[in-house]
């Protein structure tokens, strides 16, 4: 063994700038699995602790069924009085509008916008290109919860500035809330905040802040960094005080206490007064939202809520905790096998361009192979050699990748703070992971090498007789790859969505994978035949030579195209994939004109929106979350729908419901009888489920089955929700809808909570119609003290999640070239070692005549041809993976996708890979290009 | 020490089939510096490589201190070629990456053996072969004389009872070729190696004991060159009068007498 480790250090060392670039491989794909590693943990760990904060220690807890709604706190005291409980506490939420005024500078016309910011005190002499001071109003809604004074129950409350509510009325904001009440926001979508909000000030020099207060601040000033101090200054915060805006009646004002942070990966802003301040605010005397239970000792909280459900009153639930936290722990597992499969193809494209590599060192040290055979070496030596090469290699790349991934997580973190505070957590599976998946990858990738090393047979190798490529291995690459290729394609064939998933992750992908890497010896040889004699007039060639040269090498060519196609190809897999999502799925969601959400709407908010001018009619809607087995991969995830009830016939009259199966006739009739909904499409393309067969749902462990009178294209209104509340759902994620009526919500689920109302709006030309941005923020301002949440309009939530998903690709593009800039390490090892194994026969080629600059054109030519086939495979390989993604999705999600290539993108990975491959090999080239014959021709000897 | 019987060996050369080695027979029974001479294509690397248990004979038999290494499995063949015999081949074939000591210590390396010892081995080798000093450079920092002696005494390491020469000389010049050829001769001398030696130039056959002459892969004739000659110490070339025939007047031939004596032979 100490030979063979002698050997393998020997062969890493001695030739240190192309071990480098292959370590360099490595480290880069172990940092980039580290990096998703600990940055998923740090997400769970935020996410885990916005449970913890939502549940704490309880094991129980009661509710109302439908959310929003209060109960009487007598419900306590029988609690109370159950021997299994060993401690009950009540909480109280309620949703509250505050109003801060402020003064705010800014440019004239800005000033005066409409909106929230109201301009008034325009002084004379600014001009258009200063920033007047106005007295700016801003406003928000948000959830409030009372603080029992002295109770637990502010458990996980991380305090930026000031202190908890001691009295009546004080109030503590959360960051979230504290920067709207300071800044218009940006976009609809503020669930993650207003990412463009300055921090608060934490104390130190307040100078600027105590002159924004002053009343005698200046009336206007000149440049934008002196508005934006003033504007930083002049925020809400501790100290300052808020209106309370309530329906018909004087609003009242809160002092501010403190600030704390906002509760991880957004959700809805919140506030934090005492129970009894809240509850008198909120008119909920002697009511709570819900009561925590803790257990004693031993006692099964599932037996336990199942044995108290029927004592409760009708309209309340028991649940245990563990149901919302086993959520959590699903989606965690989930995401733990996506990081892995991850982690499977990245090692794989390490391993193979760590196979190309230490093949063409194999194949260029044959001399050297067979000096050793002949002196003494074992072939089981030799072969251990280079399998201790691969472990170095991968050793190496995990020394340095692990730490790099962690920096670059905490890195991303830091930035991120705001929406996970937490910080860096530790994650073991990735401490694990990546230097494991980096060593595996240099040992498989050393395999093929240690084999060829071992198989040196020592009187050939000495001989002086170059070696025409043998055609059987060429006809094994086209046929293994194939297939490896059909096996996957095969996947896509079968209809159980659970045994499909399965199969594609473990075996489908790398196979994938593997099939083409090895079609890349066919490939280049197909690429040189069709476009050698143009790559060869580009670039001055004789004609033929470009082709010869390739068909003399085509593993090492092909194999170079196969390490360097995966980054392409997972680029063409993401836009095809994301551009029919955008197309198939958002892009057929009707949403409505417009709505607004919040935690319990009541009749009196729709009969103000009623009276708008510019609004035809409302429909009042309630979202209520089922458990349903329809969708998802049943070990990993458990996908809930959402039971849309509604009026029908205001809702049919306002909604551009597509019918798939059935008719509105005959739905509205059933509807209005009860025990029957209509489902949306992707139940019937996933599961079959259509007109004439039956739902099954549970809810608060009851269980419901529903007859189906209808099939329709969903109206997007669980998006809606979602949109607004991004973060709430995580434990329990839900996907697509079904339509009843308000009627059996209130019989069945015994609920009739109103979480959003539909509003149809007049066209803007009609008499009385406005432009939805008017609509929108004149519905803001009028029903501001409604209990409002949000206001929005179906064109611009539309726009918004474009915008996200576009944001999305773009970020995933973004992983798609650092899996092309590992790719070029690998290239640039393989131009080198491709070069240095041809040194005597550029030096013959010079020696006949050939000029540095011609020799080096080759090389180039040689890598075009390589980043051509690398893009061919590239393509059809993303092409292959969006189809079966796409595949998937209607099995398991019930999603109707179609394909169409996305060219832009197509073109730009094209231009990269090409470019990239280029810059790899250019400073290799610059090397050989500066060789004199004669040291070429030198290398043959010794 | 060294005896082939009836050694037939071919092989492919594309689509040819190539018959080397044609039922060859031949004895060293001493050690002393030989020769297998021979033009072109008449078998005479092939039969060196059998010897060397490089390859194997299709068919005969071959001895080499006793051992039937024709029978030699693929690993005992490697660990005979590691401690058993030496090899010297015409391109140096040093490791480029590893300096001089190391390429001497290579085969000890691969064995496994006591660094210690084998750093003292190889310092000891070097100063025997006038490289003393030359020790850290690598191969690309020494003249061709010098990487052959290096050559020389990796397949010295572990002092083998037998050492092969493939045409040793064919790189370097007429001064450096007959200082080597003369190395090897006091080698066999004061070793009491075997050195056997393929070679087509008669000038380095002239400073053999005795010249196995092949043709077409069959031994055509055997030279004696220095006839009656013993293990000695030899110190320095002698002066002596050439005769007509290349022979000098103890007896042994000069390149003249070896190439006359060939020609008779492969006539």
């Amino acid at each position: 063994m100490q030979a063979a480790w002698r050997l393998a250090t020997k062969s890493v060392f001695d030739r240190p700038s192309r071990a480098v670039l292959l370590i360099a491989t490595v480290s880069l794909s172990a940092a980039l699995i580290a990096a998703v590693a600990f940055a998923m943990a740090s997400l769970n760990q935020a996410l885990a602790g916005r449970v913890e904060a939502t549940v704490g220690t309880a094991d129980l807890r009661v509710q109302p069924s439908g959310s929003g709604k209060t109960f009487d706190e007598a419900v306590l005291t029988a609690v109370r009085a159950w021997p299994e409980v060993a401690s009950a506490t009540g909480n109280l939420h309620a949703p509250l509008s505050l109003r801060f005024t402020r003064p705010q500078w800014a440019r004239p016309d800005v000033a005066n916008a409409k909106g929230t910011a109201e301009g008034t005190n325009v002084e004379a002499g600014a001009d258009a290109e200063q920033f007047v001071r106005k007295s700016a109003t801003f406003a928000s809604s948000c959830i409030a919860n009372g603080l029992a004074v002295g109770g637990d129950s502010a458990r996980a409350l991380n305090l930026l500035s000031g202190r908890l509510p001691e009295r009546d009325n004080e109030i503590v904001l959360d960051k979230m809330l504290a920067d709207r009440l300071s800044e218009l926001p940006k976009s609809m979508f503020s669930a993650f905040g207003n990412t463009a909000a300055p921090k608060l000030s934490r104390g130190g020099d307040d100078t600027v802040g105590s002159v924004a207060r002053q009343a005698d601040a200046p009336a206007f000033v000149s440049s934008a960094s002196e508005a934006e101090k003033l504007n930083e200054g002049a925020k809400v915060r501790v100290g300052d005080s808020v209106e309370i805006a309530r329906l018909l009646r004087k609003n009242d004002r809160l002092e501010v206490v403190g600030i704390v942070a906002q509760p991880p990966l957004g959700g809805r802003p919140q506030a934090y007064m005492t129970f009894e301040g809240l509850a008198k605010l909120a008119d909920q005397r002697g009511k709570l939202s819900e009561i925590e239970i803790v257990l004693r000792p031993g006692i099964d909280a599932e037996k336990t809520a199942t044995a108290r459900r029927t004592e409760l009153a009708s309209g309340l639930s028991v649940q245990t905790t563990a149901k919302i936290t086993s959520g959590l722990d699903r989606n965690v597992r989930s995401n733990e096998l996506g990081l892995l499969l991850a982690s499977v193809m990245s090692f794989l494209a390490a391993a193979f361009i760590i196979t190309t590599g230490l093949t063409t060192s194999v194949t260029e040290k044959q001399r050297e192979l067979a000096i050793l055979r002949c002196i003494g070496a074992e072939r089981g030596l030799l072969g251990r050699s280079q399998l201790l090469v691969g472990v170095i290699i991968g050793g190496l790349g995990a020394v340095i990748g692990l730490p790099l991934g962690i920096l670059a997580a905490w890195l991303i973190l830091k930035a991120m703070q705001d929406q996970v505070p937490g910080g860096l957590a530790m994650s073991w599976l990735g401490v694990v992971l990546a230097p494991a998946g980096a060593v595996i990858s240099g040992l498989i990738g050393a395999a093929v090498p240690a084999w060829q090393a071992s198989r040196v047979s020592p009187l050939r190798a000495l001989a002086s007789r170059s070696v025409a490529p043998k055609r059987k291995w060429l006809v094994r690459c086209v046929v293994l790859g194939g297939v490896a290729i059909a096996f996957h394609l095969s996947i896509s064939l079968l209809r159980d969505g659970q045994v499909a998933f399965w199969l594609y992750a473990t075996m489908g992908l790398p196979a994938m994978f593997s099939g083409y890497f090895l079609l890349g010896v066919p490939a280049v040889l197909i690429v040189v035949w069709a476009l050698g004699v143009p790559v060869s007039k580009l670039l001055g060639l004789p004609p033929s030579l470009l082709a010869r040269t390739i068909r003399a090498t085509p593993y090492r060519h092909g194999f170079t195209a196969g390490a360097l196609m995966g980054g392409l190809a997972l680029m063409v897999a993401i836009w095809t994939q994301g551009s029919s999502v955008l197309r198939d799925w958002l892009g057929k969601l009707d949403f409505p004109e417009a709505f607004v959400t919040g935690l319990n709407l009541t009749k009196d908010s729709q009969a103000k929106l009623d009276g708008l001018p510019f609004v035809t009619r409302t429909c009042a809607i309630t979202l209520h979350p089922v458990q349903t087995d329809a969708f998802g991969v049943k070990a990993l995830q458990r996908f809930n729908s959402t039971f849309v009830a509604f009026d029908p016939e205001p809702f049919f009259q306002m909604a551009k419901l597509t019918w798939v199966q059935g008719d509105e006739q005959t739905a509205l009739r059933r509807l209005n009888e009860g025990g029957a909904i209509i489902v949306a499409r992707e139940f019937l393309v996933a599961r079959g489920l259509g007109v004439g067969g039956f739902f099954k749902c549970s809810s608060d462990g009851k269980e419901y089955n529903f007859e189906i009178v209808g099939v329709i294209t969903s109206p997007g209104l669980d998006v809606v929700s979602k949109f607004f509340n991004v973060g709430d759902e995580y434990t329990e994620q839900s996907i697509h809808a079904v339509f009843g009526s308000r009627k059996d919500l209130s019989k069945k689920f015994e609920s009739d909570a109103i979480h959003m109302i539909q509003i149809g709006l007049k066209p803007e030309d009609a008499p009385g119609g406005v432009s939805d941005a008017e609509a929108v923020a004149t519905i803001q301002r009028e029903l501001f003290d409604s209990g409002i949440l949000d206001v929005g309009s179906g064109r611009q939530i539309k726009n918004d999640i474009t915008t996200l998903i576009k944001g999305s690709l773009l970020a995933m593009s973004l992983i798609a070239m650092f899996a092309m800039l590992i790719a070029c390490f690998g290239v640039a090892n393989l131009i080198i070692a491709g070069i240095t194994a041809r040194q005597f026969e550029f030096g013959v080629l010079r020696a006949v005549g050939a000029s540095g600059g011609l020799v080096s054109r080759l090389v180039l030519a040689e890598v075009v041809v390589i980043a051509l086939a690398a893009c061919v495979l590239g393509t059809l390989m993303g092409f292959q993976g969006a189809y079966a993604g796409r595949r998937l999705n209607e099995l398991l999600l019930g999603l109707e996708l179609t394909f169409q290539a996305p060219v832009g993108a197509i073109a730009i990975g094209w231009g990269i890979v090409i470019v990239m491959a280029l810059g790899a090999a250019a400073p290799a080239v610059w090397g050989l290009s500066r060789k004199k014959p004669r040291e070429l021709l030198a290398a043959v000897k010794g | 020490m060294l005896r082939c019987v009836n050694v037939h060996k071919s092989y492919s050369l594309g689509d040819r089939k190539v018959v080397a080695l044609r039922g060859v027979s031949l004895e060293i029974a001493e050690p002393g510096f030989y020769a297998i001479m021979g033009a072109s294509g008449s078998g005479k690397s092939t039969l060196l490589h059998l010897l060397a248990a490089l390859d194997r004979p299709d068919e005969g038999e071959i001895y080499i201190a006793g051992k039937p290494i024709h029978t030699l499995s693929e690993r005992d063949a490697t660990m005979f070629r590691r401690t058993q015999i030496g090899i010297i081949f015409q391109q140096f074939n040093l490791i480029p990456t590893l300096t001089a000591r190391e390429n001497v210590e290579l085969p000890g390396m691969l064995a496994g053996t006591d660094a210690a010892w084998l750093r003292t081995r190889s310092e000891e080798l070097l100063g025997m072969l006038g490289l003393t000093g030359r020790g850290d450079h690598r191969p690309d920092a020494l003249s061709g004389g010098e990487q052959q002696r290096v050559a020389i005494a990796r397949a010295l390491l572990y002092s083998p009872p037998v050492v092969f020469a493939d045409e040793p000389t064919g790189n370097l010049d007429s001064a450096s070729s007959a200082k080597l050829w003369g190395l090897l001769a006091d080698l066999a001398a004061k070793q009491r190696t075997t050195v056997v030696m393929v070679t087509h130039e008669p000038a380095a056959a002239a400073n053999c004991r005795r010249v196995i002459v092949l043709k077409d892969g069959v031994v055509r004739g055997t030279i004696e060159v220095r006839p009656g000659e013993r293990a000695e110490v030899r110190s320095g070339a002698t002066s002596a009068t050439h005769s007509e025939n290349g022979q000098r007047e103890n007896g042994v031939l000069d390149a003249g007498g070896v190439a006359a004596r060939y020609q008779e032979c492969v006539r």
